[in-house]
C-alpha cells in the first residue's frame, strides 16, 4: 500500500513512502524534495511582499487598521469607525503591533498577514502526497486569490489558514499511526479550529467544510481508533486558545463579543443590501478571469476522483467532499451579499481536486519515448499554441473584428491537436496523456501566474482588477503631505494644525487612516451650520471634505484642492453595446446588421476580452476626490 | 410571497429550536407518556432566550444575529451531551415516540400558528391599547447592543419591567431575520400555537397516565386546548345570542354584567359587528366605590388577549407556565429505583435528603437546574405567576417524596416529606434568583403590600359568568375524587375552619383597623362616604352579608379539594394500584391552586397604583383560567367516559360545562373576524405599516432615522401619556431613547423610584419645544446627552411649535432632515 507523503512530515514519512527505492536515490530524493518546498516558499514569499506598500490602504484594511491603531497607542476617538472592524482581537493585536513597528508605512499592516500565508502552503496538501502534494503547494504560492488575501490587513488570510491547518490536522489524526502522532494532531487541530473561530466572519464559511470532513473521514473509523486521541486535554487545549484568541491574550475581556459579531457579519451575506453587493455572475468571471488551471483542471479532476481512478485509499469519498465542498460555495455565492472572501472557499477543492489529476499522471510510463521525441512534441505544440496566441492578441488589440485571424488561431489551434492525436497514435496514449497533461499544467500554471501578477501587482488606475469595489490611490498620501506642509508654515509642527472633517456619514476609514499621526483632527457629520471654533482664534481650521460638499456656505471663504483618493470600479462598467442610433435606423437590414456586429466587437466584445487579458480599460474609472479647504487670505 | 417566507422563516426557526432541545427534553421527561415532546419547543425556546440573554449581561455577547445562532448552537450542544447516555437505549426502543401523537402535535401547532398569523396579517398595525408600549420594548432590546437593555421612554435608564417575553419575540426575531415590527406579529401567532400544543399536551398525558387510549387522550388534550385557549366566558356566547336577536333578557338581567344589554346592539351578523363588542367579556366583574362608583376590574382570558393582540407579559409567559406544569406533573411521577433509593431505617441526613432528590429528577441535578431555571423564569415573564406555580412544584414534589418514601419502606410520614419538599422549594427559589440576578439588579418593582378586600366581594353572577364552565368541572372534579376516597370528616372540618375562618378573621380585623384606628387612616382617606353615612363599617357588613355566595361557592370548593388532597396524604391510600391515582392528584393540585386564585381576590389584593382589585383580579383569574382549563378537560374526559350509577352525575355536569365551552367558541371567531374587519385590507405582519397612509412624514423621518442614527442616541419627543399612541412613535418604533415617554406607565414600572428618575425631564421638553431661550436649549442638550430634537404634529400639537418658534432650535441645533411638517434637529 502506498503512503501519502504528508507536506508537513518530512523524514520518516518520507523514507516509509520510499521504501522500496535504494538507499542513495531515496537520499536525493529528500533532499530535492525539501528544496522544491523551500523554493515554493520563497516563490510564495516573493509573491507577497513584492511591492507590498505601494498602495495605501483600502476601505477594508483601513476599517481594521484604524481602530488597532487607536487601540495600540492608547488613543480613542469619539465618532471613529470601531464598529466596523469585524476582526477578532488577535487580528487587531497584530496590526497594532505591526503598527508600532512600522507606524509611517502605508502598508505596515500587511506584512503580519503575508508572513502568515507564506507558510500556509506548507500546510495546504490535504492528503495528496507525492506530486499532488508539491504541486498544491505550488498552487497556493501562486494562487491569485490567496495571494491577494495574503497581502491584505484583513484577518481573511488568518482564516485560510487556520481554516487549511485545521483540515490538515484532522487528515492527520485520521492518518496517524500511533498514539502520541494522533494526540499531537489532536492539540493541533484544536488550537487550530479555536483560531479559526476567532478569526474573522470568513472561519463561518469553513466550519461546515470541517464538519463535513469530519463526519466523512474521521467518524465512520472504529470507536477503538476514535479512542486512542485525547479529547477532554483537547478541548482544554481549544477552549484555553479560543479565549485567548478572542481576548487578545487576555488583553481585551470585552473582545469575546467579536466572536459573535463574526457570525452576524457572515450571516449578513444573505440578506441583500448589506455590505458588499456583487452581481450574480461576478464570481464566475473571476473564476475564468483569475483561475484559468482550475477551470480546466478543477472538473477533470473530480470527475478522476468520481470515477476512483485517483488514490485507491480515498476512494470516492474524497470525490464526495470536494464536491459537497464545492456546492456549498456556490450556494455561498448565490446569496446576495457575496463578495470575494467566498472565493477561497471554491478555489481550494478545486485545486485540490485539480491536483489530484497528476497523481495517476505522473504513474503513467514514458520510458519508451526518449528525449528527443518528447524534446520536439513540446516545441511544435508550444510553437503552434504560441502562435494561436499571438493571432488571437492582434485580434484583441485590434478595435476592428478579423475573420481571418479568428481563422488562423483556430487553425493552428486545430494543428495542436492533430499533432498530439498523431502522437498518441505514434507513441502510445499513457504517454500522450501524461506529456499533454503536464505540458497544459505549466501552461495553465504560467497563465495562472500571470493573472495573479495581474491581480496583485500591475492594479493602476487604468488596469482596475475589479477584485475589490473600491482601490485606493498612491495619490491620497499626498493630502497627509500637503497638510504636513501647511501645518508646519502654521506652526512649525507637522502634525498639530487643527484638522476639521466632514463628512454625510461616520468618519471614512481611509480618511482616518492617513490622518492618524495628526493630532488634532475633528470628525464632524454634514450638514453643519458652523465649522469654526473659537478655541482656535489665530489660524482657522484646515477643512477636509467630500465633493458633495463642494458648495456649502460654510466654505465660502475657503480655497480648495482636490485630492483624489480612490476609484471605484466594478466589471460592468465595461461599455455595453448603445442602442442604435437614430441615423442608423434607416439602413438597410443588412448593412446594419453588418454595422451592429462591428460596433458589439468594438464597442463591448472587444473591451470585455482586453480587459480579460491585460486587465486594460478605455474610460477612466471614476475617482472619488477629497477636497482641502484652507481660508483665503482675507479670512 | 414575502410573508409567506417571513412566515417560513419562523417556522423554520422555531422547528430548528425544539429539535435543538429535543434529545434534552426527551430524557428530562422520561415520566411522561409522551417524553415531553410538545414541550421541546417550549424548552427550546426558553434555553436559548435564557443563554442568550446570560450571555449578554455579563457582557459576552452583544444582541445581535451571530450570538443568538452560535447560542443556539450551544443549547444543541448540551441537549445532546445531556442525553449522550440514552442514544443506544433511544435507538433501539422502538415505541421511544408515538408518531400519531407527533403528527396531531406538530398539526395542532402548525394550525394554531397559521390560522392567528392570518389573523395578526389583517390586524397588525401597534397603534392602539398598549401595543405601542410593547413595540417600544422589542425596540429597545433590540437596539441594546450591551446590557442593560435601555428603556426608550426614559433616557439613561434601563427597562424596568418583566421583560424577559420580549426578549424571546425579538431574540426569535433576529434568529429568523425579522424585525421588531415583523416579529411582533409573527411571535403572537407562534405563541398561541405554543399555548394550544402545551395544553393538549398536558391533559393528553394526564388521561394516558389514567390508563386511556390514544384517541380518547387525544381528544382530551384537544378540549385542554379549546377550554384554554379558545374558549370564552359566558358572556361571550351572551354577546352572540343577543346579537342574533335571541331574548336572553332574562338571563342576561341575572348575569348583571355592566352595560349589556343595554350598550349591545342586534345586529343579525355572524360576527355581531365591526366595534369592540368582545371588550365586555373582559368586564364582567364589577366593583363599586361607596358612593355607587364603577371601579373597573380587568377579568382577562387567552381568547381575549389574542383578540386584542396585546403582546403583554401575562400573554407572553403562558406557554412557559405549561412547561412549569409539566415539568411539576414529571415531578410527581418520579419513581426511582431500588438501587437509589435510600435505606428504609436510619435518620434523614442532610446527604440522604441530597440524595433522595438527586434520584428523583432525571438528569440529577442538571434536572433541578432545568426546573430551577424554567420556574425562576416565571419571575422575568411575568411576576405575579412564580409564587402560585413554586407551590405546585413544592406540593408535586411532596407527594413524590412521599410516596417514595413509603415505596421504599420507610414510614416516616408527612412533616419529613413536607419539610424536605419546602427546603428545596426554598432552594430553587434561591436558585431562581441567582440565575436571573442581572435582571434583578435593575428592576424596580410597584407592589407595596397587600390591602384586605373590605368591600367588594364578588357578586356571583358575575363570577359565574366568568366561570360557570369551570365552577361545573371543579364540582365534577370533586365529585369524582371523592368517591375514589373519601376525607374523613375531621379532615373536612379542619379544612373548612379553615378557609372560612382564616379569611373571615382578617377581615374582621382589617375591617376594626380600618374603621376605628389611625393606623387605618390612609385607607379610610382613600374610601370617601357619601353624605349622611355614618362610618365604613356598616358598608362593609351590607356588602358582605348582600353578597357573600361567591365568597361561600369558593369556600366550599376550596375546602373540599384541600380536604381530598390532604386525604390521599394518608399511609392506607396507594398511589400505585390505581394508574388513575396520580393523575387524579395532579387534577387536584390545579384545581386547588386555581380555586385559590379565584378565592383568594375576595378577602385581599395586592396594594398597587391603581389601589383596586382590579389587577388582582386580572393576573389570578388568568392563571385560574388556564388550571381550570386543564383540571376541567381532563375531569370531563374522564367524566364522559362513564354513565352509569354515581358517574351519571360528574357525566351531566360536564356535559353541561363542554356545551357552555364548545358554545363560547363562536366569541373568538366572530371577534377575530370583527377586529379584522372581515379580513379585509392589504395584509401585513409590519406593525407600523399603518403610519406610511396615517401619517407619512412621520414614516418618512422614522425611516431616515432607522438609517442614519445609532440605536442609543438620545432623540426628544414630546412627552407621552398612557395610551396616548399617536405620541411618541420614534421611540416606540425605532427603540431610540426619548426624555420621557408614556409617563403613567413609566410610574407604574418604578414604583415610589419614578418621582427621583423622571425629575427635570418634563420641564426640559417644555423649554426645548416651547419657551427656552436657544442658550437655555444648549443647556439642556449638554445635560441630557439629546443627539437630535424631533418636530413632528404631536409635538406642534402639544407644544404649539410654530416654524417662527422653530428658529430657536435652528440656531443651535443643524437641521438634518425636513418632510412636511416634520422636522429632526441634530445637536452641534
Amino acid at each position: 500500500m502506498s503512503e501519502q507523503v504528508a507536506v508537513l512530515e518530512t523524514g520518516a514519512r518520507g523514507v516509509g513512502a520510499q521504501a522500496s527505492a535504494p538507499p542513495d536515490t531515496q537520499v536525493q530524493w529528500l533532499s530535492l524534495e525539501h528544496a522544491a518546498y523551500a523554493a515554493v516558499m520563497v516563490a510564495a514569499a516573493i509573491m507577497r511582499f513584492a511591492n507590498l506598500g505601494w498602495a495605501p490602504l483600502n476601505s477594508l484594511e483601513a476599517a481594521h487598521a484604524w481602530p488597532a491603531w487607536l487601540a495600540g497607542s492608547g488613543q480613542h476617538v469619539v465618532n471613529a469607525p470601531s464598529r466596523r472592524a469585524r476582526c477578532f482581537t488577535e487580528c487587531n493585536r497584530c496590526c497594532s503591533l505591526s503598527g508600532r513597528m512600522a507606524s509611517s508605512g502605508h502598508g505596515s499592516f500587511r506584512p503580519s498577514w503575508a508572513c502568515c500565508w507564506s507558510a500556509c502552503p506548507g500546510s495546504g496538501a490535504v492528503g495528496s502526497g507525492g506530486i499532488p502534494a508539491l504541486l498544491l503547494a505550488v498552487f497556493f504560492a501562486v494562487d491569485p486569490w490567496l495571494v491577494v488575501f495574503g497581502r491584505t490587513a484583513d484577518s481573511t488570510g488568518l482564516t485560510l489558514f487556520f481554516a487549511l491547518l485545521s483540515l490538515t490536522a484532522l487528515w492527520r489524526w485520521r492518518t496517524a499511526t500511533n498514539r502520541a502522532a494522533r494526540v499531537g494532531w489532536e492539540r493541533i487541530g484544536a488550537v487550530s479550529l479555536a483560531f479559526l473561530v476567532v478569526s474573522g466572519p470568513t472561519a463561518w464559511s469553513f466550519i461546515p467544510v470541517l464538519l463535513l470532513m469530519f463526519f466523512l473521514f474521521v467518524w465512520p473509523i472504529t470507536a477503538e481508533d476514535r479512542r486512542t486521541g485525547a479529547l477532554p486535554s483537547s478541548l482544554l487545549w481549544f477552549a484555553g486558545a479560543l479565549l485567548l484568541g478572542a481576548t487578545g491574550f487576555l488583553m481585551r475581556p470585552e473582545a469575546t463579543r467579536a466572536v459573535a459579531g463574526s457570525l452576524t457579519a457572515w450571516l449578513e451575506q444573505a440578506r441583500p443590501g448589506t455590505g458588499m453587493a456583487y452581481p450574480f455572475w461576478w464570481p464566475w468571471v473571476r473564476l475564468v478571469a483569475d483561475q484559468p488551471f482550475l477551470v480546466i483542471f478543477g472538473p477533470i479532476g473530480l470527475l478522476v476522483l468520481a470515477l476512483g481512478k485517483g488514490e485507491p485509499r480515498h476512494g470516492r469519498r474524497l470525490a464526495l467532499f470536494l464536491g459537497v465542498w464545492l456546492l456549498w460555495a456556490v450556494a455561498l455565492m448565490l446569496l446576495p451579499g457575496r463578495s470575494p472572501f467566498v472565493l477561497p472557499l471554491a478555489g481550494i477543492p478545486l485545486a485540490i481536486a485539480a491536483v489530484s489529476v497528476f497523481g495517476p499522471l505522473s504513474k503513467l510510463h514514458i520510458d519508451h519515448i526518449s528525449g528527443l521525441e518528447i524534446t520536439i512534441l513540446i516545441v511544435v505544440t508550444t510553437i503552434l499554441l504560441g502562435s494561436s496566441a499571438v493571432w488571437l492578441a492582434k485580434l484583441v488589440e485590434s478595435g476592428v473584428f478579423s475573420s481571418e485571424a479568428i481563422l488562423a488561431a483556430a487553425i493552428l489551434l486545430g494543428l495542436m491537436f492533430v499533432v498530439w492525436i498523431a502522437f498518441g497514435f505514434w507513441a502510445g496514449w499513457e504517454p500522450a496523456l501524461k506529456l499533454v497533461g503536464f505540458f497544459f499544467l505549466a501552461v495553465l500554471l504560467a497563465l495562472t501566474i500571470h493573472s495573479s501578477w495581474l491581480l496583485n501587482q500591475e492594479t493602476r488606475l487604468m488596469r482596475p482588477s475589479g477584485f475589490w469595489q473600491e482601490t485606493t490611490l498612491p495619490e491620497a498620501r499626498l493630502l497627509a503631505q500637503d497638510i504636513q506642509r501647511i501645518s508646519s508654515m502654521r506652526t512649525g509642527d507637522p502634525t498639530q494644525t487643527e484638522i476639521q472633517v466632514i463628512t454625510p456619514d461616520d468618519p471614512d476609514p481611509v480618511l482616518c487612516w492617513l490622518l492618524r499621526d495628526f493630532r488634532n483632527v475633528l470628525w464632524l457629520r454634514a450638514p453643519r451650520s458652523s465649522t469654526v471654533l473659537t478655541d482656535y482664534p489665530n489660524d482657522q481650521p484646515l477643512i477636509v471634505t467630500g465633493a458633495e460638499l463642494a458648495g456649502d456656505p460654510v466654505l465660502a471663504n475657503y480655497l480648495g484642492s482636490n485630492y483624489g483618493i480612490r476609484t471605484a470600479w466594478s466589471i460592468d462598467q465595461l461599455p455595453a453595446l448603445p442602442p442604435v442610433a437614430p441615423d442608423q435606423q434607416g439602413l438597410p437590414q443588412e448593412e446594419l446588421e453588418r454595422l451592429r456586429a462591428q460596433q458589439a466587437w468594438s464597442l463591448s466584445t472587444q473591451p470585455r476580452l482586453e480587459w480579460l487579458l491585460y486587465r486594460n480599460v478605455k474610460n477612466s474609472p471614476v475617482v472619488a476626490p477629497v477636497t482641502l479647504w484652507a481660508a483665503s487670505a482675507g479670512n | 410571497m414575502q410573508m409567506l417566507g417571513q412566515f417560513l422563516a419562523w417556522y423554520i426557526v422555531v422547528m430548528l429550536i425544539g429539535l435543538a432541545a429535543l434529545p434534552l427534553t426527551l430524557r428530562l421527561f422520561e415520566n411522561l407518556p409522551d417524553r415531553g415532546y410538545a414541550f421541546a419547543r417550549i424548552l427550546g425556546i426558553l434555553l436559548t432566550g435564557y443563554l442568550f440573554w446570560l450571555a449578554y449581561s455579563f457582557g459576552l455577547v452583544r444582541f445581535e444575529p451571530g450570538a443568538a445562532w452560535l447560542v443556539l448552537l450551544a443549547v444543541l450542544g448540551i441537549s445532546v451531551l445531556a442525553a449522550r447516555k440514552q442514544w443506544s437505549a433511544w435507538r433501539t426502543a422502538r415505541a421511544t415516540i408515538n408518531w400519531r401523537y407527533v403528527l396531531v402535535v406538530e398539526l395542532l401547532f402548525l394550525l394554531a400558528f397559521a390560522a392567528w398569523a392570518t389573523v395578526r396579517a389583517y390586524d397588525p398595525a401597534a397603534n392602539h391599547t398598549e401595543k405601542p408600549m410593547d413595540l417600544m420594548f422589542m425596540n429597545s432590546i433590540r437596539g441594546s447592543a450591551i446590557y442593560p437593555p435601555q428603556d426608550a421612554w426614559l433616557s439613561g435608564q434601563p427597562i424596568s419591567y418583566y421583560y424577559f417575553g420580549y426578549w424571546m419575540l425579538t431574540t426569535l426575531g433576529q434568529l429568523s431575520g425579522q424585525p421588531p415590527e415583523i416579529a411582533y406579529n409573527l411571535g403572537q401567532a407562534c405563541w398561541y400555537g405554543l399555548l394550544l400544543t402545551g395544553s393538549f399536551a398536558i391533559v393528553y398525558n394526564l388521561l394516558r397516565l389514567a390508563g386511556r387510549r390514544f384517541n380518547v387522550a387525544a381528544a382530551g388534550g384537544l378540549l385542554s386546548a379549546v377550554m384554554v385557549g379558545v374558549a370564552a366566558n359566558v358572556q361571550g356566547i351572551l354577546e352572540w345570542l343577543y346579537a342574533m336577536g335571541v331574548p336572553i333578557g332574562p338571563i342576561a338581567a341575572f348575569f348583571q354584567v355592566p352595560g349589556f344589554p343595554q350598550e349591545a346592539a342586534v345586529t343579525g351578523k355572524w360576527y355581531i359587528d365591526s366595534g369592540w363588542w368582545w371588550w365586555r367579556s373582559s368586564r364582567v366583574i364589577e366593583d363599586l366605590d361607596l358612593m355607587g362608583n364603577h371601579i373597573e376590574v380587568i377579568d382577562e382570558f387567552p381568547a381575549f388577549s389574542y383578540i386584542l393582540g396585546d403582546n403583554h407579559p401575562h400573554v407572553l409567559a403562558m406557554p412557559f407556565v405549561l412547561l412549569v406544569i409539566a415539568l411539576a406533573l414529571n415531578l410527581l411521577l418520579a419513581r426511582v429505583s431500588r438501587a437509589q433509593s435510600a435505606p428504609a431505617s436510619g435518620s434523614v441526613t442532610a446527604q440522604r435528603a441530597f440524595a433522595r432528590l438527586h434520584a428523583l429528577m432525571p438528569l440529577g441535578w442538571g434536572g433541578w437546574l432545568v426546573l430551577a431555571l424554567a420556574t425562576g423564569a416565571l419571575l422575568f415573564f411575568n411576576t405575579w405567576d412564580y409564587p402560585f406555580y413554586w407551590l405546585l412544584i413544592v406540593a408535586a414534589l411532596f407527594f413524590a417524596l412521599l410516596w417514595e418514601w413509603r415505596r421504599s419502606g420507610d414510614q416516616r410520614g408527612v412533616a419529613w416529606a413536607l419539610g424536605l419538599a419546602v427546603a428545596a422549594g426554598v432552594g430553587m427559589a434561591v436558585a431562581a434568583w441567582l440565575l436571573y440576578l442581572p435582571y434583578f439588579l435593575t428592576a424596580q418593582s410597584q407592589a407595596r403590600g397587600i390591602i384586605p378586600n373590605l368591600f367588594n366581594p364578588t357578586k356571583l353572577p358575575q363570577f359565574l359568568a366568568m366561570f360557570a364552565a369551570a365552577m361545573l368541572l371543579m364540582g365534577a372534579l370533586v365529585w369524582l375524587a371523592w368517591r375514589e376516597v373519601r376525607p374523613k370528616l375531621v379532615q373536612l372540618v379542619g379544612v373548612g375552619a379553615v378557609v372560612f375562618g382564616a379569611p373571615i378573621l382578617f377581615l374582621l380585623v382589617s375591617g376594626f383597623i380600618v374603621a376605628n384606628t389611625e393606623a387605618g387612616a390612609e385607607m379610610r382617606a382613600g374610601m370617601a362616604l357619601p353624605d349622611g353615612a355614618q362610618g365604613h363599617a356598616p358598608f362593609m357588613l351590607e356588602r358582605w352579608l348582600g353578597q357573600p355566595f361567591t365568597f361561600l361557592l369558593l369556600g366550599v370548593l376550596v375546602a373540599c379539594v384541600l380536604a381530598l388532597i390532604w386525604r390521599r396524604t394518608a399511609p392506607d391510600v396507594d398511589f400505585d394500584a390505581s394508574p388513575a391515582a396520580r393523575p387524579l392528584l395532579f387534577a387536584l393540585l390545579m384545581a386547588a391552586l386555581g380555586l385559590g386564585l379565584v378565592f383568594a381576590p375576595e378577602f385581599v389584593f395586592l396594594r398597587d397604583n391603581f389601589g383596586s382589585r382590579m389587577n388582582t383580579i386580572f393576573k389570578f383569574y388568568y392563571q385560574a383560567w388556564l388550571l381550570f382549563g386543564l383540571a376541567g378537560a381532563y375531569t370531563a374526559t374522564i367524566a364522559l367516559g362513564g354513565w352509569r350509577g354515581w358517574r351519571i352525575g360528574p357525566a351531566i355536569m360536564s356535559t353541561i360545562a363542554v356545551v357552555l365551552v364548545l358554545a363560547s367558541t363562536v366569541y373568538i371567531l366572530a371577534g377575530a373576524y370583527a377586529k379584522t374587519g372581515g379580513l379585509s385590507g392589504e395584509a401585513t405582519f409590519d406593525a407600523t405599516a399603518y403610519l406610511a397612509a396615517a401619517s407619512p412624514d412621520e414614516m418618512t423621518a422614522i425611516q431616515w432615522l432607522r438609517a442614519n442614527t445609532r440605536p442609543d442616541d438620545v432623540i426628544v419627543e414630546a412627552k407621552g401619556g398612557s395610551y396616548r399612541v399617536n405620541m411618541n412613535r420614534v421611540s416606540s418604533m425605532t427603540g431610540r431613547p426619548t426624555l420621557l415617554g408614556w409617563d403613567g406607565h413609566e410610574s407604574q414600572w418604578r414604583g415610589v423610584a419614578y418621582g427621583k428618575m423622571a425629575a427635570g425631564r418634563a420641564e426640559a421638553l417644555e423649554a426645548i419645544y416651547r419657551a427656552g431661550a436657544p442658550e437655555q436649549i444648549e443647556a439642556l442638550v449638554d445635560q441630557w446627552g439629546i443627539d437630535y430634537v424631533f418636530v413632528g404634529p404631536a409635538e406642534r400639537t402639544a407644544y404649539g411649535v410654530t416654524p417662527s418658534s422653530e428658529e430657536r432650535l435652528r440656531r443651535v441645533m443643524d437641521l438634518v432632515f425636513e418632510s412636511g411638517a416634520v422636522t429632526i434637529y441634530r445637536a452641534r
